[in-house]
């Protein structure tokens, strides 16, 4: 449960490169769940105070210090992006807290340009910055093939309205435990 | 018959790289044969841009890449305007300048203090878990992660005032600007550029305690393991000087001399580019000089595209602080000689001169009178057939061509990004250090590993486009194998 507060601000945030074909995923459910969702959420009581929870899309394409930056002012966020593993059916949800993944990545190549996104936010909490306490992962498993294009493989656009009622069901649930 | 060989891979498996991967191989006798850095390619770009309007690229293509979206934007959109045949307007030229100094100095800033910084303040052997930003941290001091987050921030503020969008900007376009600034703009941007000129010096001053107060790194520098003696290309202006938004291209030979300078529609007759059989990615060269493989000298048409050989091929910096940091740099790294340096590592201190030098700009461009002029486009009145626009990414010369047809619709797109100009000199590095660290016998340690890490982080590479790396996958391996390919040793970066 997340502490107490008037106002609470939710990012639902799709990660990826939205030209790169079905690394794209993650951009594609958010705005499709924007389309979808009212700007404020829900409103509810909490020990007989009024909260309200504000929700907040955006998408991006970037990782590790830029990434942190743009969570920093937000209470809860969820990060849609796609993954492949091919251990799961294309379009399988694979949901995990950030703090789940191991921070590998320390000292080394997450990008040589860049931090791990773990790193990036213990350096965040260093100096301060109001940075969200949990990080919720959405992966959507994909068959990534690096090739340029703004459309969907076949196989995951048929299973794209199943993934979006998931996902929305996903952050839903997820609120009304926060606030229960 | 040949000694078989061994193998050792250093595999950093991470989307935003594009799953580069470093194979070196050793002889039966232990020592290094060769090594091959690879990188797969991302595929179908030009036939995604075909059929597009020419305007649209410059929106296009700071997608390919979440690392320099501002360099792709930049040189997409000279390429419009050159498409087009408009001379933008002097505000115009100045407001892109001003938006590219202030991401020079965010992209600057990252590179030195999250990834060479762990290298020399925590040092090359330090433990993995220790060498990173937050060791770097722990050792100078909390305000450090402070200033570098605050150097970002204000390098984005300037970008989203100027470009629209903090990440990836959108206003250039054929003949300038959708926009200018107003006045309460200029002035956040002179005040953010002063604190970027503390701050660049801040960053020098530490270089220079840290760095070139130690024996031990200086002589790292200076040494044999990190040096190639290639030819050095980077921008310039009318008087030689380094910019890194508009001018001609300056080759300068190993050995010091100016060879020629190109201007952006003349690419093709200096650069070609080498096919080789066991790597997607093409390696450009001089083609005047003409490729004579992985080699250095006068002989072999291999160059580098960093900021040192930007400061190489230039004759100074024009801004008074960094041009008194550029005299100081050749001074102490060949003093009494051509002014040109090939000692890799000294592409960090390249760096925080053109930190400074990106710092100083802005404050000049943000109080020139003219930059809240509102005369920021041109309108193009000319018939779109060709162009070619060229900047100074901060990781090496970019080029974007275009061709349209008489509408302004892509026909054909060929890009030089960055980075791959480097590919053969970054190549070259990695072997050469391996070859130094790695004899018969020896046991690779992850300091080893590290120093020939080193020899490819100097150069900033940006091979990947795929902008992002979901947390938890593995972002490096060695392994080493006998010589029938069985894995004797496995080496990753887990903590």
């Amino acid at each position: 449960m997340i502490a107490n507060k008037a106002v609470m601000k939710t990012l639902i945030l799709g990660l990826g490169n939205p030209i790169l074909g079905d690394d794209s995923i993650g951009w594609k459910v958010v705005e499709q769940v924007k389309l979808l969702s009212s700007e404020s959420l829900d409103s509810n009581q909490i020990d007989g105070k009024r909260t309200q929870r504000f929700l907040e899309f955006e998408c991006y394409a970037v990782g590790g210090i830029s990434l942190m930056e743009n969570l920093i002012g937000y209470d809860h966020v969820w990060i849609i992006d796609a993954i492949h593993t091919d251990r799961y059916p294309i379009g399988t949800l694979v949901c995990k807290k950030l703090d789940d993944f191991k921070d590998i990545p320390f000292g080394h190549l997450t990008s040589a340009h860049d931090m791990s996104l773990q790193t990036a936010l213990e350096l965040g909490r260093s100096i301060g910055a109001d940075l969200p306490a949990e990080i919720n992962i959405i992966g959507i498993e994909t068959d990534i093939q690096f090739e340029f294009s703004d459309e969907l493989s076949e196989p995951l656009r048929k299973t794209f309205p199943k993934v979006v009622n998931q996902v929305m069901h996903l952050i839903q649930q997820e609120a009304n435990n926060d606030l229960s | 018959m040949d000694a078989p060989l061994k193998r050792i891979t250093i595999d950093p498996i991470t989307r935003l790289e594009g799953h580069g991967k470093i194979e070196i191989f050793l002889n039966e006798e232990g020592d290094v044969a060769n090594t091959y850095f690879q990188i797969p390619e991302l595929r179908g770009f030009e036939q995604f841009c075909v059929g597009r309007p020419v305007e649209e690229m410059a929106i296009l293509t700071n997608r390919i890449c979440g690392v320099c979206p501002e360099a792709h934007h930049m040189a997409a959109a000279k390429a419009a305007d050159a498409v087009y045949k408009v001379e933008i307007p002097p505000t115009a030229k100045k407001l892109r300048e001003l938006l590219y100094s202030g991401f020079y100095f965010t992209d600057h800033t990252t590179h030195f203090y999250a990834l060479a910084g762990p290298d020399f303040v925590m040092g090359p052997n330090a433990p993995v878990s220790e060498r990173n930003i937050l060791g770097v941290i722990h050792k100078v001091g909390l305000e450090i992660g402070g200033k570098v987050i605050q150097a970002r921030k204000n390098g984005h503020a300037i970008v989203e005032m100027i470009g629209g969008r903090k990440i990836h900007p959108c206003t250039s376009i054929p003949g300038g600007l959708t926009k200018g600034i107003t006045e309460e703009q200029r002035q956040e941007i002179e005040k953010i550029g002063y604190w970027a000129v503390d701050f660049a010096l801040f960053s020098l001053q530490l270089f220079n305690d840290i760095v070139l107060g130690n024996k031990e790194y200086v002589d790292l520098i200076l040494g044999n393991t990190y040096l190639h003696e290639t030819y050095s290309m980077g921008m310039v202006d009318e008087n030689d000087k380094v910019n890194f938004y508009d001018g001609k291209i300056s080759i300068v030979a190993p050995d010091g001399e100016r060879i020629g300078k190109y201007a952006p529609a003349e690419y093709q007759e200096w650069i070609a580019e080498r096919v080789e059989p066991w790597t997607y990615l093409k390696f450009p060269y001089l083609k005047k000089v003409g490729w004579k493989g992985f080699v250095d000298g006068k002989d072999s048409g291999v160059y580098m595209a960093t900021p040192l050989s930007r400061l190489n091929a230039s004759n100074g910096m024009t801004t008074p602080r960094a041009q008194a940091e550029y005299e100081k740099f050749y001074a102490t790294l060949v003093p009494g000689k051509p002014q040109v340096v090939h000692h890799r590592l000294a592409i960090h201190w390249a760096r925080l001169i053109e930190l400074l030098y990106a710092a100083e700009r802005i404050v000049e461009l943000a109080t020139d009178p003219e930059i809240t002029s509102p005369d920021f486009h041109r309108i193009p009145t000319a018939t779109p057939t060709e162009g070619v626009g060229i900047v100074e990414a901060p990781r090496g010369t970019l080029t974007h061509h275009y061709w349209t047809d008489e509408r302004g619709i892509v026909t054909k797109v060929n890009l030089i990004v960055g980075t791959t100009n480097n590919y053969a000199p970054i190549s070259m590095s990695i072997k050469k250090a391996a070859e130094t660290l790695i004899h018969r016998g020896t046991i690779v340690t992850e300091g080893m590993l590290n120093m020939v890490e080193m020899a490819f982080r100097a150069y900033d590479p940006c091979f990947g486009c795929a902008t992002h790396s979901l947390p938890g996958q593995m972002p490096l391996e060695v392994i080493i194998r006998d010589a029938e390919g069985r894995p004797l040793k496995t080496l990753s970066q887990f903590c």
